[in-house]
């Protein structure tokens, strides 16, 4: 198990820049997620890692080993980087049986037959499917087919495992059940982990670190909870869960606690802005859950609530989804015990100023 | 088209397809096998001296150890030629592949008769092309070879049929999933490793099914085995059959006795094929995602690549295209071919003088047989292959099993089942151009069936079903949705039953008589009489027509790749 240095990795399709100059570290033993829309550059830069693409510029590390560096004239070919990946299609191999798919690896690697099959036996109970073997990769379910290739990656214990959108091809309850029993394979083999994903949810759940990409660029990196709660700017805000992004204007300086308020249509809310000045327009993100309704009508001045009128409400099982006006920014709300509303309904919306975020 | 009530018509339609190619296929080889069980018609006597009478006979023991070697031979060489053709085109970074691949278009722009003649020109020991150029270089006296022994048969033979292998393994080598070989890359594979233990195998049912394939075809093929073959004294089935029939009197029940294993054989090798290319399919099939294979870097051993490219289209294509050229132009064979020994005289004795009449006459059959032939086979196959590809009916699979039986019947021993049913009552075909077409018509229905079926493949179901909906019966959805949409696999088909139909031989050496001969037949026989340039003419305008058939498919399916044609 190693740790990965990743170094201004470049990387151009003609005219369009895929990766522009990305850099990230990845400690021993962490899952690192690279999250974002498609075309954002998370697969290619995988890609580069695993050596399918040649980078245009930048360094690969995996612990001390260079494994690709332009300005060095390193490139290692993928056979030779001792990576595992699981791939988004799986690529089982459909004429090697389940235990010859797991022991390729092994086999480029020399090791003897007996080490061979007591390896691909301990890989399959690893990955909970001791026995099925002797089977074809199209004689199991897409879940098995999935546990599979992980064992396949795993069995010759990589020092890195690489994962492009594994679970994707999952139907969503098998795919919620996976994410944690592969959170549970990666902490129990203690390997280091790149995984690549575009849903939100499934990086929330296994990284220890998030990265989240756009445009080829790093939007921002940290762990799950900072990047829901602090995000960096418009887009993070927009892409990681939903956010309610409402102008503002800077009423005044910071009270004694440190407060700062802002004038919102014909409301005022305190909220933390190191450094804002009186008169500046920003941007506020607020979390559709973080507005809690309130029952009685509030006194006049009454700051950090929202007066909303609701313009459609949306039942979805679990919760209710708001869509309301308030001083003619649309919002949503999100609420759990909330009664149906009708339409031009006025409601009343507090917001805790921890909640309340400021963007630039 | 299960969202239909099937209105009684359609299914009567559907009986009278499945009764109309039951009764092609199967009423022939019906008489096929009561012509070998039972010698003589007017008694009531079955017995199995015909069986008997070829398993006792010395020669026919030759004449199928012959085969054995050849068909075997054909299907070994075909492989070791289009498997590293194919993955020099599929899998590598070698310069010039659009060329390369080409390879896939050769048996239908040189068919085997062509290759064959040419061979014969290029081949033999003394004037053979090849062997003087060879003579001339090494200042010597020994040929570098002879074509007509079991050597240069099977050599001829691969040439014209390595291309199905090639054409089967090449898809499977362009539609396998980049991540199979990415996944054994990372797993510590080199790129040989990779090819041999990932890449090959995954294309093993590929392979299998293209060897398959050419196996049947070797069997089939008579044009090679009649000149290379029987000038060099070796006799295979397809030509003893023919020896037979042409004896007098005819042996029919002993060239029927002798069909029945080759047929078995035949529909073994097809079932086995049919399951290798299912498999292969289940190997290839990628859910629509869009991606670039990754290209083998060859390196230097590109070169080598290029070379063996090279050399095979040469041989299987250049060089005898050369020959007809300078057959064709040429004052005397054997003259070199500077501007004072060429000529147009040739041309123009085909086309005025006295030896001409004939071959005019058979492309005229020719034309007359292969135009009717294509109409009536396609219009048959569309039918066919919609019912096949859209039917619900519980008599779907038998209607497409019976359609495809004709591929592993070779032409010589249709024709022959179709002598034996047809001449009697109440048909009388024999010595007419009918039981040509019929036998035309039932050899190529498969590729017709093949060709619409592709087509119909790819039009989406919603398409007919909103005409249904919108109130639309059966038939107006036929004819105003479905012909229309298909209507490129309709005419790709259409060319290339006219074209195979233009040059058929198998069959019809068996059929032809005296004014009712086609270009095949008078081709064979200008070989035998030794008319070097007239053989040379006619084989270039079957090539210079084949040409402007595949230009005209390819513009039609507005492909570059010629899967469809095969």
């Amino acid at each position: 198990m190693q740790n990965v240095r990743v170094d201004n990795l470049l990387k151009r399709f003609g005219d369009v820049t895929a990766v522009a100059g990305v850099s990230f570290d990845v400690p021993k033993g962490e899952l690192l997620t690279l999250l974002g829309p498609s075309g954002c550059g998370k697969t290619t830069t995988l890609n580069m890692i695993a050596g399918f693409e040649d980078p245009d510029g930048g360094d690969v590390y995996v612990g001390d080993r260079l494994i690709s560096s332009s300005l060095e004239k390193v490139l290692l070919p993928p056979h030779e980087r001792n990576l595992g990946m699981v791939f988004q299609s799986y690529g089982l191999w459909p004429h090697l049986k389940v235990s010859e798919n797991v022991a390729f690896g092994l086999q480029m690697r020399k090791e003897n037959k007996n080490q061979i099959s007591a390896a691909v036996e301990k890989a399959l109970d690893l990955v909970r499917l001791t026995g099925l073997g002797d089977r074809y990769p199209s004689q199991l379910s897409g879940g098995q087919q999935q546990r599979v290739a992980f064992a396949r990656a795993l069995v010759y214990e990589p020092d890195v495992l690489l994962l492009d959108e594994p679970l994707s091809n999952l139907d969503a309850a098998l795919r919620e059940e996976m994410r944690l029993e592969l959170k549970d394979l990666q902490t129990k083999t203690g390997i280091t982990t790149i995984f690549v994903t575009h849903d939100q949810v499934e990086a929330m759940v296994m990284s220890d670190t998030i990265i989240v990409m756009n445009n080829g660029h790093i939007e921002q990196m940290g762990p799950p909870h900072e990047v829901y709660q602090n995000p960096a700017n418009q887009f993070v805000a927009g892409f990681v869960g939903i956010s309610n992004l409402l102008s503002a204007e800077v009423l005044g300086v910071a009270r004694s606690d440190g407060l700062t308020p802002m004038k919102l249509g014909g409301a005022t809310i305190f909220c933390d802005a190191v450094g804002a000045k009186k008169g500046q327009k920003v941007t506020l993100s607020v979390r559709p859950e973080d507005l809690v309704m309130i029952s009685q009508k509030p006194k006049k001045n009454d700051p950090n609530i929202l007066q909303c009128t609701i313009e459609k409400s949306v039942y979805m099982g679990g919760m209710l989804e708001l869509w309301a006006d308030a001083y003619g920014q649309q919002i949503r709300i999100h609420g759990h015990r909330l009664p149906p509303f009708s339409e031009d309904e006025t409601v009343f919306m507090k917001i805790d100023p921890v909640s309340v975020k400021v963007i630039n | 088209m299960n969202m239909f009530k099937f209105p009684s018509t359609v299914r009567s339609l559907e009986w009278g397809c499945l009764i109309v190619v039951g009764f092609i296929v199967l009423y022939p080889l019906f008489w096929l096998l009561l012509g070998s069980v039972k010698p003589d018609l007017s008694s009531s006597e079955y017995n199995l001296d015909a069986f008997v009478a070829i398993y006792e006979s010395r020669y026919m023991g030759e004449v199928l150890r012959n085969t054995a070697v050849m068909s075997i031979g054909v299907t070994i060489l075909s492989v070791l030629i289009g498997v590293p053709l194919a993955w020099i085109v599929g899998r590598t970074d070698t310069p010039l592949k659009n060329y390369i691949s080409m390879t896939a278009i050769l048996p239908f722009i040189m068919p085997p008769v062509v290759v064959a003649v040419a061979w014969a020109y290029l081949g033999t020991p003394r004037v053979g092309f090849v062997n003087m150029f060879w003579k001339w270089v090494m200042d010597t006296k020994d040929p570098l070879f002879d074509i007509f022994t079991m050597g240069g048969l099977i050599f001829v033979m691969a040439l014209s049929l390595a291309p199905y292998v090639f054409i089967f393994t090449v898809t499977a080598f362009k539609n396998m999933d980049p991540t199979l070989e990415n996944a054994a890359h990372i797993s510590g594979a080199n790129k040989w490793q990779t090819t041999l233990r990932i890449t090959i195998p995954m294309a093993a049912p590929a392979i299998l099914s293209g060897a398959l394939l050419v196996f049947i075809q070797s069997l089939e093929i008579f044009a090679i085995p009649a000149t290379i073959g029987v000038s060099g004294g070796i006799y295979v089935f397809a030509t003893q059959l023919w020896r037979m029939m042409i004896g007098i009197p005819p042996n029919f029940s002993h060239a029927a006795a002798m069909s029945i294993p080759i047929l078995l054989v035949c529909g073994l090798a097809l079932w086995g094929q049919t399951k290798a290319l299912g498999r292969s399919a289940k190997y290839t099939t990628v859910g629509g995602k869009s991606f670039r294979p990754r290209l083998v870097q060859l390196g230097r051993w590109k070169y080598l690549a290029l070379g063996f490219s090279g050399f095979y289209l040469l041989v299987s294509a250049i060089l005898p295209m050369l020959t007809l050229i300078y057959g064709t132009f040429i004052s005397n064979r054997g003259r070199p071919p500077t501007l004072e020994f060429l000529t147009l005289g040739h041309i123009e004795e085909v086309l005025l003088g006295d030896g001409g009449a004939v071959i005019l006459r058979s492309i005229e059959n020719s034309l007359l047989l292969s135009f009717l032939g294509a109409t009536i086979g396609i219009a048959l196959a569309a039918v066919v292959a919609y019912f096949v590809v859209r039917s619900k009916w519980r008599l779907r699979g038998t209607l497409d099993f019976l359609a495809l039986i004709p591929v592993a019947i070779p032409g010589a021993v249709i024709a022959i089942a179709m002598l034996w049913a047809y001449i009697r009552e109440p048909f009388n075909l024999y010595h007419t151009l009918w039981i040509i077409l019929l036998a035309y018509i039932t050899r190529f229905l498969p590729f017709g069936v093949k060709a619409v079926s592709n087509s119909i493949t790819q039009i989406h179901e919603e398409l007919e079903r909103a005409a249904a909906v919108s109130g639309a019966n059966w038939f107006t959805v036929f004819w105003r949705v479905l012909v229309p949409l298909a209507m490129p696999g309709i005419v790709a088909g259409w060319i290339i039953l006219f074209v195979s139909m233009m040059r058929e031989l198998s069959a019809s050496i068996m059929l032809f008589s005296s004014n009712k001969e086609v270009i095949g037949t008078i081709l064979i026989q200008l070989y035998d009489e030794g008319l070097f340039s007239h053989v040379c003419i006619l084989s270039l305008i079957i090539v210079i027509l084949s040409l402007g058939s595949v230009a005209l498919v390819r513009w039609l399916t507005k492909q570059t790749d010629v899967e469809g044609i095969t």
